[in-house]
């Protein structure tokens, strides 16, 4: 399990989070879930150990992970990235599977899944977005942390793509990773996540699944997240 | 773009050179004994390779720049520093790249000295060497300043400035630095005075050592500064123990006084005999001066006479009472001024000439040492040579390099 124990990060006078305790239990998706300024991306980037934090502590299992021993946990990959804009995708998913030791039959199954065979060639400076999203999503895939976090993973998807990248994203969970999920389009995180985290102000506005979150709201059973959003913020 | 460059900037250096050196050659044909001045590589290779010093002082500082910058621009940085690949070996990886870069942006050298040597043009390969190994320590100074530069901006266009600010700086040093001693002492640290020996033939161990340390040091500020979840307070610690040990180490460097004269007409050393009786001198040697910084007798004493004198004995204690006057407000003034003492022990002598011929009997006399007899060292032939390329090296330079660095940007660019 993920734990993190009351991580604060201030900019200045700004509380970009405050105080945030979450449980992520292993092989599970969790979804974080909030509008934009919530303090989503900044909470991945200090699980992932590429933001400083102020206080607070992140533990796997009964291991305290440091700021440098985070990598060997997580990997996360943010929103609206070009990483290695000038080079093809298939040199850029090579070097991933490279580096990450992962088998050639993998590499070519994940290009399958996500449908990127056509655009190998092309430079990534020049994918669309669902191509770009596609792509990172692969990079993420070839990585071998046990705790992988997207940000916004269906951003720039049509439905068809959703509809793919969900199950491929579910086989990878029950393969054994744990996945984390920034959100903001609620249906799409109704659809993938077995827990929700949400976020609000850099505050933890409430944790669980959804019928956990449909009690703590005190809503009817059936309220969608957006009722369960709008009642705990 | 900057291998586009670099060729036809290179070219036209080279082609003005052996123009000039041309020019200069005429008469030695003619008159045989004009030809001993006549040194190609003070003619032709350093003014070629001077042109290419300006590229990368210049223009490569945006190339390494953009290793860093492009990748904290376009989030491959937090992807690349999440895998099991360590920091320290991905900027490994980034130097060996831009060294390959440095060796690209250096091949129009390479292919004037090539060109010259199928012209008949005379190389003589430890001096020459010697300066490649300089242009090699002094582009991965540039690399280290870069890339540092661009760790600690926020945008690549702030590393340039920080970059060509340290670059650009050493200029302005040199030129400060003119009478005053402190600056003088300061503008050792420029980046035209670390390339400055390798330049004139000289491997010098403390330079060598110095950018060693300096490289070492910048690139470890970098990986401190590189990794953006690692806190403020954890990098200036890092930082000042760096910069500690870069203090310590850079000091330690002085005491290397090992040089070796690379040059064809071993310029910087007196002959084997004088540098064997000089060795014979245990005692403490120092000399006092009474010169101007810009007065020529200076330099001249300082060329034929003092930088020998240390490369012999390096304990040499130099000391110039006039280093911090102006030679318009002390001349006529001072009685003293001209003359050079010379201590030796409780022994002392003083002269007013700059010339071996009469400073060496001083010494040998002071120091109570047989004058050594003259080995008759060969005297430098001179390579005087008239070249007339009828184009080659032009098309050389401005057709066949950017073309060739037309068709590689382009095969990249479809790959």
């Amino acid at each position: 399990m993920l734990r993190v124990e009351n991580l604060s990060k201030r900019y200045g006078d700004l509380h970009a989070l405050d105080r945030i305790s979450l449980e992520v239990p292993r092989n599970s998706v969790t979804g974080i879930i909030g509008p934009n300024g919530a303090g989503k991306a900044t909470l991945l980037l200090g699980l992932a150990g590429l933001l400083p934090i102020d206080s607070g502590s992140i533990h796997w299992g009964d291991t305290i992970l440091s700021a440098n021993t985070r990598r060997h946990i997580t990997f996360y990959v943010e929103d609206a990235i070009q990483p290695h804009a000038l080079l093809s995708v298939e040199s850029v998913l090579r070097f991933y599977a490279s580096v990450f030791k992962r088998e050639k039959a993998l590499l070519n199954g994940t290009i399958e899944r996500l449908a990127l065979r056509d655009s190998l060639r092309s430079r990534v400076s020049i994918l669309s977005k669902g191509t770009a999203k596609r792509f990172l999503i692969a990079i993420g895939l070839l990585s071998t942390q046990p705790v992988l976090m997207l940000d916004e993973p269906f951003d720039g998807l049509d439905l068809k793509q959703t509809l793919q990248v969900i199950p491929l994203l579910r086989e990878i969970s029950a393969a054994g990773r744990t996945l984390v999920l920034s959100i903001h389009q609620l249906r799409d995180a109704e659809r993938i996540c077995d827990r929700f985290e949400l976020l609000d102000n850099g505050r933890l506005a409430g944790s669980g699944t959804l019928a956990e979150l449909q009690a703590i709201a005190g809503g009817a059973q059936g309220a969608g997240l957006e009722e369960i959003f709008l009642a705990l913020t | 773009m900057l291998l586009f460059l670099t060729g036809p900037l290179a070219g036209y250096s080279f082609i003005q050179a052996i123009s000039l050196y041309g020019e200069a050659s005429r008469p030695a044909l003619v008159t045989p004994q004009m030809a001993a001045g006549l040194n190609p590589f003070d003619g032709v290779i350093i003014p070629t390779y001077g042109s290419l010093y300006l590229a990368l002082t210049l223009l490569f500082p945006f190339v390494a720049i953009r290793m860093i910058s492009g990748d904290k621009d376009s989030g491959a940085l937090h992807l690349l520093l999440q895998t099991p690949v360590r920091p320290g070996a991905l900027l490994a990886s980034k130097v060996v790249m831009l060294s390959f870069a440095l060796f690209l942006v250096e091949l129009p050298g390479f292919l004037a000295l090539f060109h010259w040597r199928l012209s008949g043009g005379h190389i003589y390969a430890p001096e020459t060497l010697c300066l490649l190994f300089g242009h090699f320590l002094y582009g991965l100074l540039v690399i280290a300043i870069s890339l540092f530069a661009a760790t600690v901006s926020e945008t690549a266009s702030t590393a340039a400035l920080l970059a060509l600010a340290c670059t650009l700086g050493s200029w302005v040093l040199d030129f400060a630095a003119g009478g005053n001693s402190w600056l003088v002492k300061i503008s050792g640290l420029s980046l035209t005075a670390a390339l400055k020996p390798f330049e004139q033939g000289l491997l010098q161990w403390n330079v060598i050592v110095g950018i060693v340390i300096a490289v070492a040091g910048l690139l470890a500020l970098t990986l401190t500064w590189w990794h953006p979840g690692r806190p403020l307070a954890v990098k200036f610690s890092r930082s000042a123990a760096v910069l500690l040990a870069f203090i310590v180490l850079y000091a330690v460097s002085h005491f290397l006084t090992r040089s070796s004269d690379l040059t064809e007409d071993q310029r910087h050393s007196f002959s084997p005999t004088v540098n064997a009786a000089l060795r014979q001198i245990h005692e403490p040697v120092r000399v006092t001066l009474y010169l101007a910084p810009e007065d020529p007798r200076l330099m001249d004493f300082d060329h034929s006479i003092l930088a020998k004198l240390r490369r012999v004995l390096p304990r040499t204690e130099i000391v110039n009472r006039e280093a911090s006057q102006a030679l318009l407000f002390k001349t006529g003034e001072d009685p003293n001024y001209g003359l050079i003492v010379y201590e030796i022990g409780a022994r002392r002598a003083e002269s007013r000439s700059t010339s071996p011929e009469e400073v060496l009997p001083l010494l040998w006399s002071l120091a109570a040492i047989a004058p050594p007899g003259s080995d008759n060292p060969v005297a430098y032939p001179g390579y005087p040579l008239v070249v007339n390329s009828s184009g080659r090296a032009e098309f050389l330079f401005y057709v066949f390099w950017p073309a060739c660095s037309f068709a590689g940007w382009f095969l990249f660019s479809r790959r």
